[in-house]
């Protein structure tokens, strides 16, 4: 069964987030942002080209479409917020930000879904279950302590002035939500995928998780420099360039999952086609 | 890309797990055996082209909950002729 083999995937990502970083460092912040908004339009491409790819009943179709719907959403996170489209001072930006969050939260959720009712997958013994449960309550403890520190960092800086700073707190807050359960459901499918660990059905999984991760990380860093998007930073030194270079592994690794998963797909389809 | 050939009786056990490790690992695919051998009644090694039925209809629904209908068909099929398509 043919799979965007794992080296290829390091390859890309390698590539991707260090032209990103190429970019920053040789021409400006301004060529990066666009190398970054490339990545960002092609991960929703082949997401939703992913989603596509599952025939209709097939249970990861939705997990994958959600996904698509929050990836697709972010290009037009940036092109309003390039145009300062604003219903009075509420940003356009913030309302889809909170909206493709939601979305991205949800699929993580369904995909957790998926692969837990598998037969294959599924925690078979009491001790196996008591062990998931553990496992599961330390990843929520420690989403729980990304969320406190982020919480604590706006209650610090007193309650938002105008509804346009509500929805941009909103935005913050349920950014972080989401990523702190995006990135809990990223450890989640790996405690789940352990078994199919040398097997290709967990290598999107593996990535997802990896981009998971790096989304929390990039919360953190904008929540501590006050910005509610990563384009709101302005990159001067590695304080606001790292979550930037983050951003795009993120990207650059749900952009590789969705590729990898596709693969597979695909030659699967490839396979079963002739044959009528 | 070809699918992978059928062996003989003897090491259709193996033959079953060579199929899924590609795709499962090495450890699912070998659990996945073991589901199909309970269903069987069988152990691994008593297992034979005559059961392709059973490793079908054990196999075929946890595959299409984990990765959809085509892939599923591409294993079943890979694992031999019958009764591939859901």
């Amino acid at each position: 069964m043919n799979s965007l083999h794992p080296l290829t995937a390091l390859v890309l990502g390698v590539l991707a987030v260090g032209g990103r970083v190429l970019l920053d460092l040789q021409l400006g912040v301004e060529a990066g942002e666009v190398w970054q908004r490339g990545i960002e339009a092609l991960s929703g491409a082949v997401v939703v080209m992913v989603a596509l790819q599952f025939s209709a009943g097939d249970p990861p179709r939705r997990p994958w479409a959600l996904l698509g719907v929050a990836m697709a959403v972010v290009p037009l996170i940036r092109l309003v917020s390039h145009l300062g489209l604003a219903f009075g001072d509420i940003k356009v930006a913030h309302l889809l930000l909170i909206g493709g969050n939601i979305f991205m939260a949800a699929s993580l959720i369904g995909f957790g879904r998926v692969l837990g009712s598998s037969e294959l997958l599924s925690e078979r013994t009491a001790e196996d279950r008591l062990r998931a449960t553990a496992f599961v309550g330390l990843l929520a403890v420690s989403a729980l302590a990304v969320i406190g520190y982020n919480t604590i960092e706006l209650a610090g800086r007193g309650p938002p002035v105008g509804a346009g700073a509500w929805v941009a707190t909103i935005a913050t807050t349920v950014s972080t939500l989401s990523d702190a359960l995006v990135f809990a459901g990223g450890l989640y499918l790996l405690w789940l995928l352990r078994p199919l660990i040398g097997g290709s059905l967990a290598r999107p999984y593996l990535l997802l998780a990896v981009g998971a991760g790096a989304f929390l990380v990039v919360d953190v860093f904008l929540v501590a420099a006050g910005a509610t998007t990563q384009t709101e930073l302005v990159g001067t030194d590695l304080r606001t360039l790292l979550p930037k270079w983050l951003g795009c592994l993120a990207f650059t690794s749900f952009t590789l999952a969705a590729a990898t998963q596709a693969a597979l797909l695909r030659s699967a389809r490839r396979h079963v086609e002739p044959r009528g | 890309m070809s699918a992978i050939k059928p062996r003989g009786d003897s090491s259709f056990a193996e033959h079953v797990v060579h199929v899924l490790t590609p795709l499962l690992g090495p450890h699912t695919a070998r659990r996945a055996l073991a589901m199909i051998c309970k269903r069987a009644g069988k152990e691994p090694h008593e297992l034979g082209p005559a059961d392709l039925a059973v490793a079908h209809s054990t196999l075929r629904p946890m595959l299409r909950t984990l990765i959809g209908n085509d892939v599923t068909v591409r294993v079943l099929a890979d694992l031999g002729t019958g009764e591939g398509t859901p």
